[in-house]
């Protein structure tokens, strides 16, 4: 048993699906057409699990337990039961989540209240990026709610006294740091795991998953994309409609624009 | 015939899962080429990466640590190997359809226990010992005889085409117990463990194809194994035989059709990447009827492929569970598997012969693997009974009524 810790390890692992097959532009709508795809695991979350997956192996006969937790967008059983076919001990899906899931703040804001219910948890761990491979901010915006440190390109995890080792990987090298439990860790550059056979027999006929609603209090907390889609618009309208100076000394207000630099600016007209 | 077969979302994710791990962690590691050497060097490496995913269990149940995914998921794994490599794909078949299957069917607690548990979890291989120089596709006229003694059986005879039969830890070896009685009534399966007294590997065949598949000769000289190493019943070691080719004939065209749906994938790239006169090869008609028909080929493999092995499945289980065995399942379980192996043969012997036609020279060299397909599919016209003897068994059954205005 690692110091400061007597029970196993207990780590939240959110996972999010990809569409599988050849995904097509309807020329119409500019949409995606994905009818009749299948949602499966997305690699993003494969390599996370993998993470998680390190981290039991060095947490020793302590043992960790990795609970996958999915925002259900569609497929997410499916999405589940393979996260368990990679190693996964319990799913826990939700379900009746608003459609403003696909907003990440509220999907963040529905994890984090996952993580209050059914915690504790020493480690969050997910993946970097979104199925199409842009950098996903929803983790981050967990550690936000949670007020957790969050790591994010993260290569290998294991038990530190109170926190953990990791290894971190940046443009500007390796590193190994320590960091505090708990945390939100986003995977990096792991590689992915396969499922055995026996994974995933016992993933579909075995084991069984847990499926929550989603907690209506915390999704409306966030904000919701018609919310945000409309503070952004107007912010565009006032700056369309304010003069030029009025402008000028706003940047400066917020060190945009440097006072000499506008000094000379205004010498030369 | 009313069919309807749809995968299941675990099937799906059994071969996705076995498509990305073959083509990561296997493909990158095959040898280069297969010329140099021959049998006694088969990439057992690689094999035993695979045992830790659990692919040399596929259908026993997790009661025995297999991976309880029956004869559709069998299928689905040996399509994903195929398209990897040939070899390895032979000795996976070997192993699982004719090697494994037949001792978890007719074996009873005792030798499930000892035989399938270690298989099930990987640790050990199995193969399959019928062929002899005097008894080919004519499995009723063997010679390998077994003399009985107070405690077990002593074998004499040699065996020949055994695949893996030189680093098999349990081989099933057919022998004959009673001369009077032919081949139903007269021969018995025996497991013999590689290091039993008198079981000794003889030649490894140097082939044409499936090159790093071993193929062995077995001899066996005053080899004593005890009475409880008859598998099944004494005498029946023929229904033995035959359940097993059965099932190894529908993992055989399993195994064909994911071989040819990577020649046809290979074939589709070159001829978008590859111009002549200013355009891409594959605007050619003539390629285009070559890879249209390999994709007709293809599509009607698939449905037969899953349609025995659903067949065969139930078929299995039944037996497994010492349930009776209508004559109706076993019988258009044998006509399916025989249609299975003699389209999927010789669709793969159809598009190797195509795919080096659209390669062109390219073909012809070995850096391309093209000619190696062209290679490794000519033996699956030829064992687990020649498409001549499958044939034979369609006609007889038509004659008899079977499968008829169905």
């Amino acid at each position: 048993m690692s110091p400061g810790r007597d029970r196993p390890l207990r780590v939240l692992v959110p996972v999010t699906g990809a569409f599988h097959g050849r995904l097509r532009v309807r020329r119409s709508t500019g949409t995606l057409d994905t009818e009749g795809l299948e949602r499966i695991l997305s690699d993003p979350s494969v390599r996370a699990i993998s993470l998680a997956k390190r981290l039991r192996e060095h947490a020793g006969d302590a043992g960790a337990e990795l609970l996958a937790v999915h925002v259900n967008k569609g497929g997410g059983e499916a999405i589940l039961r393979e996260a368990i076919a990679h190693g996964i001990d319990q799913g826990i899906l939700v379900q009746g989540a608003p459609r403003e899931t696909s907003d990440a703040s509220v999907r963040a804001a529905t994890i984090a209240d996952v993580y209050r219910q059914h915690g504790p948890f020493d480690a969050v761990v997910g993946p970097a990026r979104s199925e199409f491979g842009g950098f996903s901010g929803t983790l981050a915006a967990v550690a936000g709610h949670l007020d957790l440190p969050c790591v994010v390109g993260v290569s290998d995890l294991r038990p530190d006294g109170d926190g953990f080792g990791i290894d971190y990987r940046s443009i500007f090298g390796s590193y190994k740091l320590h960091i505090p439990r708990p945390c939100v860790v986003l995977a990096g550059d792991v590689a992915p795991s396969y499922p055995t056979a026996w994974g995933i027999h016992d993933a579909y006929q075995e084991r069984g998953i847990l499926r929550v609603q989603a907690d209506q209090y915390a999704v409306r907390a966030a904000l919701t994309r018609r919310q945000r889609i409309e503070a952004v618009r107007e912010e565009r309208q006032s700056v369309e409609e304010v003069e030029g100076g009025t402008l000028v000394r706003g940047l400066r207000s917020r060190a945009l624009v440097p006072e000499a630099a506008d000094a000379d600016a205004g010498g030369g007209a | 015939m009313a069919f309807e077969f749809r995968l299941t979302p675990e099937q799906r994710l059994l071969r996705r899962s076995a498509r990305a791990f073959m083509r990561t962690e296997i493909e990158p590691h095959l040898p280069a080429d297969d010329w140099t050497g021959h049998g006694g060097d088969s990439p057992l490496h690689l094999v035993r990466k695979m045992q830790d995913q659990g692919y040399f269990g596929m259908p026993v149940p997790r009661e025995l640590d297999g991976a309880g995914m029956g004869e559709v998921g069998y299928c689905l794994v040996f399509e994903e190997i195929a398209a990897v490599d040939s070899s390895i794909a032979t000795i996976f078949g070997a192993h699982t359809g004719i090697g494994l299957a037949p001792i978890y069917l007719f074996g009873n607690e005792e030798q499930r226990e000892r035989y399938v548990r270690p298989i099930a979890q990987g640790r050990h291989l199995a193969a399959f010992a019928l062929t002899e120089p005097t008894a080919g596709s004519d499995a009723a006229s063997i010679k390998t005889k077994a003399e009985k003694d107070a405690d077990g059986y002593r074998i004499d005879g040699t065996k020949i085409w055994c695949s893996n039969g030189n680093f098999a830890d349990t081989t099933v070896v057919f022998a004959v117990t009673d001369e009077t009685l032919g081949a139903h009534g007269g021969v018995t399966a025996f497991l013999v463990e590689k290091d039993t007294d008198g079981f000794q590997v003889g030649t490894i065949e140097d082939k044409l194809g499936i090159r790093q598949s071993n193929t062995a000769e077995l001899v066996f000289e005053d080899c004593w194994v005890p009475k409880e190493n008859v598998l099944g019943n004494v005498g029946e070691g023929f229904i033995v035989a035959l359940t097993a080719l059965d099932g190894g004939r529908v993992g055989l065209g399993a195994a064909t059709l994911g071989a040819t749906k990577r020649l046809l994938s290979d074939c589709v790239h070159r001829v978008n990447a590859r111009e002549r006169e200013g355009r891409p090869v594959g605007q050619n008609q003539s390629v285009q009827w070559m890879l249209a028909d390999m994709a007709t080929d293809i599509h009607l493999a698939e449905y037969a492929v899953y349609h025995a092995a659903e067949l065969t499945n139930q078929y299995y289980e039944r037996i497994a569970e010492g349930e009776p065995v209508s004559r109706s399942l076993r019988e258009q379980v044998s006509r399916a598997a025989a249609v299975v192996k003699i389209h999927c043969s010789e669709m793969s012997g159809r598009a190797g012969e195509s795919a080096i036609r659209i390669y062109g020279g390219d073909g012809l060299r070995w850096r391309y693997g093209v000619e190696r397909a062209f290679r490794d599919q000519v033996i699956t016209e030829i064992y687990e009974g020649t498409n001549e003897i499958q044939r034979m068994i369609i006609a007889r059954e038509l004659l008899q009524g079977v499968g008829v205005d169905q």
